[in-house]
């Protein structure tokens, strides 16, 4: 395989007197030594010559890592491994306090049950950026301490370059080491069994970048500074502006929201809300009354009913009783006479429980003040409570109010009605219990 | 065979005396150990403690040994030549399969002596060996009685273990024997057919190890399981017995054997498996953990919910910290893996930590509600490494400690590390 | 002092003779060789046919891919076979696939080089560049399948204005963190790798638009010693960074799976499970491309027989692996005594997905078996059957773990039958477009064969053979 670049038939090479026509006011000067060696072995017996004769400025080019030339060329450990574990563990630090303070801090919130430090479920994303940043530190710092990318460099000039990239290995003795002297070391080289030299020219100083260069750096700077001011901008000020909104989703519906006030609505029925009330004399499903008296306990003119709007049967008192001990007994008592569970264990509450256990007690139905209460009274108080006593209108329908009325009339009549009153069999009945 | 200059004679295939007395003299401490904590179980601390004691212990032991068994079918799988040098060494632990299989005797007489009309200590070990234990599960998991009537019961169990015995000691004596034999005959084919037998025997020793791990450890919480039990106890026991490895090694060049056959090269390798699976341990239990720990469903976090409580959780964080953090950091700078006195404390500190990890995994079933003390348990398991070490070191000074004439050794004496 | 191997006579350096390693690089072939093998390919001044057919067909790939994905946004997830209760149908399966086809790249690179086989460096480079695009294709599924693609971008924890950030707690989220750092340092090391060839192909090109492109990419990469110190360092650095990356990924994105609840989902050994599957699948994808690049550009003395047998024994070996786990799975199941996860298993061998399990079966664990026999596993037909098999059955078993899983679950009146698409089915072949357009373009273009670790590799020649070389004198002053 040739080299690239065709020799002319001068007293020097092509490149040279190119170089010398385009850099007219640089100086060449010589800039190293190259020998070239055809195998791994002799290139490695020639660096160790080269280094036992105590040259520092010198390097070897192989097309491939050759085992163990480090050692011979002497050749210090890097410290990249150390850069790499600083940036790991950076990494790893990063990971953990990223997912502690968002996770934790800035935005809380309650999912699977996980607390909002999960440690074990941190770790994943830890490891994930431990390895990130100690990869990216390893190749960044690795071409960093190879000064790389550098695609100037002299040994480009050398024609035989593209073989030491394919199949032959070269060392390398720079001039600016303080042992160089050029016949000397091309005779150490070719001592040491290289299959042939050349040396190598460079310019003295490197060409000045084109003025261009400059003019596009500066203004490649203020251009970046251009996001940043408008990002200040942005911070420090305040817009009337509706922010910029591309995809718009579903966020701005044409819609009336339920509880703010809307002008065109207002226009047109005089009611800004979206909700509008029912209109007068709107009755809501199941809630129309047919019978007054049997729905509120009260006649037209709104006095109490006096006698009950239902059939009175022994089914009605069974199912009045019924009724009665499932939600009346615990505070009324079985028998109605206002000691339930509820009123015992307040009251002994009340007694031995200290501060602020005032207990009125229920009342009780032998109460001649509610024996005298009208039957649609008594319907009134089981359906909207009276004084401390909840209505019970949403649990129980309105036949089995009336059912209860009936019991609790039973009740107040088997506890007051005197005992001369009773037939003879009725007197044995309750004896014989 | 000369490799590289490096030639060796008659004495160097030799043990030296004082090795071989060393051998001995563990020999003898490892019995002292064992009877100190058998006679401390049964005055101090209790059957059921020493029951269960014996069995870390076991735990210990066994993953070392199966560790070796491991290793070497992997060299032989691998065609490796860098440990051909050390092989030796690591046959002697394996070799050892006979003597870590009568160990497990004594827990077999139990269990086969144990019966519902005389239950002895055991049935509060393995729980499932008592009837009243099994019916009583009949209500809550209902699918289980089948797994009681069919695995989980003294003959399967029985057979089963006899079963991976006799597996264990074909494995252990093809590879060790014919290594040996290769000394005299110096036949390539010999390497061929351990190459040959090992590939389609890792599949036969994975099983193996997953069954017996989980019929010695997991079931002694029958109610728990996991998928993964067989591939954790392979990490522990394969960086255990690098970790004896290591220490045999030096133990050896210390008395004056093969100082021209090990170089610091090797040691480097050896450190670099430890490390590797101190990675692998803490990647293998770590899943095992987050994945339990993240869905928390109430039949598996038994596991860890025991070992996070009355002062098992100190042993779990000790576990976090010494058998992966700690150790991880200490084993990754190469010049600590190069220099024995490093690489010596790092192979004890995890030696430690292995013994940590099965007291861990055995002891919370004795005792969920304080952490008991390990003085038992260190006891026994000391003193079995130190039986097995010890015997290794006898039965392999009546051989060479080289491979001799295996045809990689040359280059195994040559190996530089990159 | 490197260890010298022994040459076979012909092309075939399977031989399992203990005294002596077979030469990894067979036939006549020195560095120059090699050098000129490998980049006569990249600069071929014509366009070979059979290149450009298989190219065109898979830029027909790419675009139906293209197009549906504009489809898909355009309509919405709806287009896609997904239901209720499988609500992770086709895409999430691609994905995994993959996924883990990738991961055999990484694992040439990193764990073969800790493990030192030097058998890597011929096809080291071809895996990387399969694993950067497999990743790439991975990718493409995950970011499309969220539904609203156009605010994929709150994956990542961005400043913004609604003081919101990421959900950490979540697998989903680690797979954005594993894959995005898988895509970027694989890409990475690739191109690391890669240096030292740019600039083998630089120094050789005669066309100045050749010579500054891959002298850019090249870096000024002037191979001398100190700097392949540091190089070295990097790349050892590198695979001991990528082989637990290459781990932790995978195991992530079973960690998807594996945190549920779901039976057959939640499992413990699912991890190093879905880390074995995916080199499984991963190195049968690499033999599938392998052989036919090899036998195309005649590279069968640089990709031997020895490299292949080595492939498939791996493929055995992980094989072997993934049929422990299922057996553990099933096992454990039975031992457990958790009915539904009996069922779950049952139901996959014997429900309406039992098509999909044994051809899943069949093609991982069965098909690999005949790999044992050192005939079938340096048989060139055989081992493409069986690779393709393998990659089939791969994608068959992350098929059978999402689906089967989620149609049939705790409760009974939830089970429902997937069926797929046109469009999920369009988007699997088109991955398989835009995984090739890449990977043709990548042969084509760049170096396929790490020339430079290849040549580390090689006997190294004696110093005999320095015979006295004409042509330099002549260019000496």
């Amino acid at each position: 395989m040739d080299s690239r670049i065709s020799q002319t038939d001068g007293d020097e090479p092509r490149w040279i007197s190119e170089l010398k026509d385009h850099d007219d006011n640089s100086n060449q000067e010589l800039y190293a030594v190259v020998a070239e060696y055809d195998t791994p072995d002799a290139l490695m017996a020639a660096c160790e010559q080269v280094r036992d004769a105590g040259f520092k400025d010198w390097d070897s080019i192989t097309p491939f890592p050759v085992h163990g030339i480090d050692e011979s060329m002497g050749i210090k450990q890097s410290i990249l491994p150390w850069i790499v574990l600083g940036a790991g563990l950076t990494g790893g630090t990063i990971g953990l306090l990223l997912q502690w303070w968002t996770n934790a801090i800035a935005y809380p919130f309650i999912i699977s049950g996980k607390p909002f430090f999960s440690l074990p479920a941190n770790i994943p994303v830890i490891f994930e950026l431990t390895i990130l940043l100690s990869a990216f530190t390893a190749v960044g710092a690795m071409l960093a301490l190879n000064l790389l990318p550098a695609f100037y460099h002299p040994l480009f000039r050398h024609p035989r370059m593209a073989r030491y990239s394919s199949d032959r290995f070269a060392i390398v003795i720079e001039a600016k080491d303080r042992l160089f002297d050029r016949e000397k070391v091309e005779a150490l080289l070719k001592g040491a069994g290289s299959v042939g030299h050349e040396v190598l020219f460079a310019p003295e100083k490197r060409a000045p970048l084109p003025k261009v260069f400059h003019g596009v750096g500066i203004l490649a700077t203020l251009l970046t500074l251009v996001p940043l001011a408008y990002i200040a901008k942005a911070r420090f000020t305040k817009s009337e502006d509706p922010r910029i909104h591309i995809i718009q989703d579903m966020d701005m519906q044409p819609k009336f929201k339920a509880q703010v006030p809307n002008e065109l609505l207002g226009s047109l029925w005089g009611d800004a809300r979206a909700s509008l009330l029912p209109m007068e004399g709107t009755i809501a499903r199941g809630e129309f009354v047919e019978d007054e008296a049997l729905h509120y306990g009260q006649d037209e003119s709104g006095n109490w009913v006096t006698s009950f709007p239902v059939e009175v049967d022994q089914a009605l008192l069974e199912r009045g009783r019924q009724r009665f001990d499932i939600y009346c007994s615990v505070c009324h008592g079985h028998a109605g006479d206002g000691n339930g569970s509820v009123n015992q264990r307040a009251t002994a509450l009340a007694r031995f429980g200290g501060k602020g256990m005032a207990w009125a007690p229920p009342a009780n139905f032998t109460d001649p003040r509610i024996v005298a209460q009208p039957v649609g009274e008594l319907y009134n108080t089981v359906a909207n409570g009276k004084n401390n006593m909840k209505g019970y209108a949403a649990q129980i329908p309105v036949e089995d109010r009336w059912a209860i009325v009936a019991y609790v009339r039973a009740l107040q009549k088997a506890q007051t009605v005197p005992v001369d009153s009773l037939t003879d069999e009725q007197r044995d009945a309750l004896g014989s219990n | 065979m000369a490799s590289h200059g490096i030639e060796l004679n008659e004495n160097d295939l030799r043990m030296p005396a004082s090795l071989r007395g060393l051998g001995g003299k563990l020999l003898g401490a490892g019995v002292l150990l064992t009877l100190i904590g058998v006679a401390l179980g049964f005055t101090q601390a209790g059957l059921k403690h020493l029951m269960f004691a014996y069995i870390t212990a076991l735990a210990f032991t066994m993953t070392i040994v199966l560790g070796g068994l491991i290793w070497l079918l992997i060299q032989h799988v691998f065609r490796a030549s860098w440990a051909v040098a050390i092989r030796r060494i690591g046959e002697s632990i394996v070799r050892m399969m006979p003597l870590l299989i009568l160990l497990f005797v004594p827990l077999l007489l139990l269990i086969a002596t144990s019966s519902p009309e005389s239950p002895n200590v055991i049935y509060k070990v393995f729980k499932w060996l008592d009837p009243s234990y099994v019916s009583g599960d009949a209500d809550f998991l209902p699918n289980k009685q089948v797994v009681y009537g069919g695995y989980l019961n003294k003959g399967f169990f029985l057979i089963r273990l006899v079963g991976y015995f006799v597996i264990l000691f074909f494995l252990a004596r093809f590879f060790t024997s014919n290594s040996v034999k290769q000394d005299e005959t110096g036949d390539v084919n010999t390497t061929r057919k351990m190459e040959k037998l090992s590939a389609p025997m890792i599949p036969l020793f994975a099983l193996t190890i997953t069954f017996l791990g989980l019929d010695l450890l997991m079931s002694l919480d029958p109610h728990w399981f996991s998928t993964i039990w067989g591939v954790y106890l392979f990490a522990g026991g394969m960086l255990s017995f690098n970790c004896v490895l290591a220490l045999l090694m030096m133990t050896y060049q210390k008395h004056g054997a093969l100082t021209k056959v090990i170089r610091t090269d090797h040691y480097h390798d050896v450190g670099k498996l430890m490390f590797a699976f101190v990675i692998f341990w803490s990647y293998i239990a770590f899943s095992q953990y987050l994945l339990i720990w993240y869905a928390h469903i109430p039949e598996e976090i038994t596991f860890f919910a025991k070992r996070q409580e009355n002062g098992w959780e100190w042993i779990s964080v000790t576990l976090i910290f010494g058998h992966f953090a700690v150790p991880l950091l200490g084993l990754l700078s190469k010049h600590v893996k190069r220099h024995k006195p490093a690489l010596a404390f790092w192979a004890v500190w995890l030696l430690v930590m292995h013994f940590v990890d099965m007291f861990w995994i055995v002891m919370p079933n004795y005792d969920a509600h304080h952490v008991p003390l390990p003085f038992v348990a260190i006891a026994l398991a000391l003193g079995f490494l130190s039986l097995i070490v010890g015997a290794a070191i006898k039965s392999a000074s009546s051989k060479s400690i080289v491979a001799a004439r295996d045809p990689r050794l040359g280059e195994s004496l040559a190996y530089h590390n990159v | 002092m490197a260890l010298e191997r022994v040459m076979p006579a012909g092309l075939d350096n399977s031989s399992d003779d203990p005294s002596g390693r077979q030469a990894l690089i067979v036939g006549n072939n020195t560095y120059e060789s090699i050098t000129e093998k490998v980049c006569g390919v990249v600069e071929d001044p014509k366009i070979d046919k059979r290149w450009l057919a298989l190219f065109i067909v898979a830029l027909g790939g790419l675009g139906m891919l293209g197009a549906l994905i504009v489809y898909l946004i355009a309509t919405g997830v709806g287009v896609w076979g997904n239901n209720t209760p499988v609500a992770w149908g086709w895409p999430i399966v691609n994905f995994v696939f993959w996924v883990g086809i990738g991961h055999a790249g990484t694992l040439i690179s990193a764990i073969l080089f800790l493990l030192r086989q030097d058998w890597r460096t011929s096809i080291n480079r071809f895996a990387e560049a399969m694993t950067i695009f497999a990743v790439v294709c991975a990718g493409t599924f995950p970011g499309i399948h969220v539904g609203r693609i156009w605010v994929a971008y709150w994956l990542f924890p961005i400043p913004n204005q609604m003081a919101m950030w990421p959900n950490f707690r979540s697998p989903l989220l680690w797979d954005v963190f594993a894959v995005s750092t898988y895509a970027s340092v694989s890409l990475v090391f690739w191109y690391m790798g890669m240096i030292p060839d740019l600039a083998t192909i630089r120094d050789r090109a005669k066309h100045p638009l050749r010579r500054f492109g891959y002298g850019l990419l090249a870096l000024g990469w002037r191979q001398n010693s100190r700097a392949w110190h540091r190089y070295e360092k990097a790349y050892g650095i590198l695979a001991g960074l990528a082989t637990p990356l290459v781990l932790s990924v995978h195991t992530i994105v079973s960690f998807d799976f594996a945190v549920s609840q779901l039976p057959g989902w939640h499992t413990t050994i699912f991890p190093p499970y879905f880390v074995a599957g995916a080199i499984f699948s991963g190195f049968a994808m690499v033999v599938t491309l392998a052989v036919p690049a090899r036998a195309f550009y005649g590279m069968k003395d640089i990709i031997t027989i020895r490299h292949l047998e080595n492939m498939n024994k791996v493929i055995l070996a992980t094989g072997m692996m993934v049929g422990y786990a299922y057996a553990m799975e099933f096992f454990i199941a039975w031992y457990g005594g958790n009915r539904y996860e009996q069922f779950a298993f049952i139901n996959r061998a014997t429900g309406p997905y039992a098509w999909a399990y044994w051809i899943m079966v069949s093609c991982n664990v069965i098909s690999p078996q005949v790999f044992w026999f050192k005939k079938a596993r340096t048989s060139i037909p055989i081992m493409m059957v069986v690779a393709i098999l393998v990659n089939i059955g791969m994608w068959f078993e992350r098929f059978v773990i999402t689906i089967s899983s989620l149609s049939r679950d705790f409760v009974p009146s939830s089970w429902d039958y997937f069926r797929p698409t046109l469009v999920d089915i369009g988007m699997l072949i088109g991955s398989f477009g835009l995984f090739f357009t890449l990977f043709l373009l990548f042969l084509r273009f760049l170096p396929m064969i790490a020339m430079a670790e290849v040549k580390t590799v090689m006997n190294r020649p004696k110093q005999a053979e320095s015979a006295d070389k004409p042509e330099m004198a002549a260019s000496l002053n």
